[in-house]
């Protein structure tokens, strides 16, 4: 039914696909869409342009095939060692330079790529023949269940989208992939032995509009993901000695799991964590990667925001209902966690600004608790 | 981000070559991007960004600042991409046809077995996957022709936005605009491609 007091411009929905509205907005603008035919039409037009155009690039010769394609054309020419001596012809940074020198001498194209080859692949052959082949292994298995169809590429490429559609099926859950989550749909992530294991070692179910991806070395006793944006809800098996469950957020933040049941969710550089059993380490992302340990979250912590600079914002302790009109929208199929790090206030009080634990992640947790609802209906 | 090119530049610049290959894997696409926004021709842009690599590793001792890497590298692809235009004496190229089938050259080899098990929906036949594939790329020729008829500032934002995925604020940095202007530019293309692209995607009513 159109809402009466529907003021949806395309200009919104389009920020809002876009994910360029602060989560607020994102919010309201995801209820609107939900409760109004007329702006559930446009947002349906553009969410299949939008798509069409991303879709439109999936032969573009860039990406990890650019750099497979430079190794595959030097070793195909034969203009190289294919042994480990190649690392020879890049002992001396200043041979290569060297070399470039000459590069630039040349005129023809066809000369200056037969250059190009024979000075930038080695380099990459090199690699290559010390580290191997990556083949990124199967973590368990996967299922999207919900409205719309889940986009799947390799990590590190904007190529090679395939779409996986809402099935009853499962599907092979990898690592080094980049899952794109519709609003709407929820991609179920089994770790371990696949999709109907009883007892898996993890089970992730990321509600979209989310983007969740997968480090291409992680493997099952050592998983490490990255929730780029959106929200998920995450239930693990104890982790025994020597294995780890990571997920880090938007390169910032990072979520380690001692065995529980927790709720992330980020949003504009902030990350917000409900614990709902266990305990979980919470913290920050070095310039290199290292982790830093901020708290340690369990469930009477309510929901624990880190902001941008690693600041804890928020910790909402199990209270009353939050007041009325200042609850935190629901985004369909998404969560309702996270209070923008730009809106949210630096400390809010007790049951106030913020969802009660146990409460919090209202749309979430009932959107993941729910049977799948085909087509939305 | 910009702490790791830094430390990437300064690596190669001191001895270590090998290392050009982080920043060739993580920014041929935003090379890429660009390029093919100016010329609008997948094998022009590939041929530019390979150069813009070798240009860009013969003059890294002269970038002032290494953390800066992602915009200089960005300027030498976008001078080169509009020296080849002028070379090529064409007002504005068509995009490369693709052929169903053509466009399976060996890429997407990591994705395959995910492809095979899941491209094809429960019940279908391999002719019908097929048709569904030649459908798709004939879709996608069609979106990538009417990208191609946009213009050259649009066609890069678009690429940047659909081909790279970057946000609003990471275009406008990139291409010294403001975000409104990124943001305006990317609406009037997308009004553009819609109606465009209505018959094909059987999109129902025009956009408001």
């Amino acid at each position: 039914m159109k809402d009466p007091d529907c003021n949806c411009s395309s200009e919104v929905i389009w920020r809002y696909i876009d994910r360029e509205l602060p989560a607020r907005e994102m919010a309201v603008v995801s209820e609107q869409i939900r409760g109004c035919d007329n702006c559930r039409s446009m947002y349906e037009g553009q969410a299949l342009l939008a798509r069409s155009l991303s879709t439109g690039f999936v032969d573009s010769p860039f990406g990890e095939s650019f750099v497979a394609r430079s190794r595959e054309r030097f070793g195909s020419a034969g203009l190289g060692e294919s042994s480990g001596d190649g690392l020879r012809t890049i002992q001396s940074g200043t041979k290569l330079l060297l070399g470039y020198r000459a590069f630039s001498l040349l005129r023809s194209r066809r000369a200056q790529g037969i250059a190009a080859m024979l000075l930038l692949v080695p380099a990459m052959i090199a690699i290559g023949l010390l580290v191997g082949p990556r083949r990124e292994q199967s973590l368990g298995g996967l299922r999207v269940t919900g409205r719309d169809e889940v986009g799947v590429r390799v990590a590190g490429s904007s190529a090679e989208v395939i779409f996986i559609q809402p099935q009853p099926g499962s599907s092979i859950f990898q690592a080094g992939r980049v899952y794109d989550v519709p609003a709407g749909t929820t991609l179920s992530l089994t770790l371990g032995t696949g999709a109907e294991d009883r007892d898996p070692a993890a089970r992730l179910d990321v509600a979209g509009p989310a983007r969740f991806s997968t480090d291409p070395d992680c493997t099952v006793h050592n998983f490490h993901g990255n929730l780029v944006s959106g929200g998920l809800r995450a239930r693990v098996s104890p982790r025994g000695a020597g294995e780890s469950f990571r997920i880090s957020s938007g390169g910032l933040h990072q979520a380690r799991v001692i065995g529980t049941v927790f709720v992330l969710s980020a949003r504009d550089g902030a990350t917000s964590l409900t614990v709902e059993e266990g305990l979980v380490g919470f913290g920050v992302l070095g310039e290199t990667g290292d982790y830093i340990e901020k708290t340690k979250v369990d469930p009477g912590a309510g929901t624990v925001t880190l902001a941008a600079a690693g600041i804890l914002s928020g910790i909402a302790p199990a209270a009353g209902p939050a007041e009325s009109g200042r609850e935190e929208p629901a985004l369909p199929g998404s969560s309702a966690v996270a209070s923008p790090a730009a809106d949210a206030p630096a400390v809010d009080a007790p049951g106030k600004g913020r969802p009660a634990a146990g409460k919090t992640p209202e749309s979430l947790r009932d959107q993941l608790d729910r049977p799948a609802n085909p087509r939305g209906k | 981000m910009l702490a790791e090119d830094r430390e990437y530049v300064e690596r190669v610049l001191a001895g270590e070559p090998e290392v050009f290959e982080q920043l060739v894997r993580k920014y041929n696409r935003l090379g890429g991007a660009i390029a093919y926004g100016v010329l609008s021709d997948f094998h022009l842009a590939e041929d530019v960004v390979q150069d813009a690599f070798i240009r860009a590793f013969e003059a890294l001792a002269r970038l002032k600042e290494p953390a800066r890497f992602r915009f200089w590298f960005a300027g030498i692809v976008k001078r080169r991409s509009i020296d080849v235009l002028r070379q090529r004496k064409t007002p504005r190229m068509r995009a490369v046809s693709l052929e169903a089938g053509a466009a399976d050259d060996g890429e997407g080899q990591a994705l395959g077995s995910t492809i095979s098990s899941d491209s094809r929906r429960p019940g279908q036949s391999p002719d019908e996957s097929q048709l569904d594939a030649a459908v798709h790329a004939e879709r996608r020729r069609q979106v990538l022709e009417c990208i191609s008829g946009l213009d050259e500032d649009d066609r890069i934002v678009v690429s940047l936005k659909h081909m790279e995925g970057m946000s609003y604020k990471e275009i406008a940095e990139l291409m010294e605009l403001s975000v409104s202007a990124v943001e305006s530019r990317l609406f009037r293309a997308r009004k553009v491609l819609r109606k465009q692209l209505a018959a094909v995607l059987k999109l129902d009513s025009p956009e408001s």
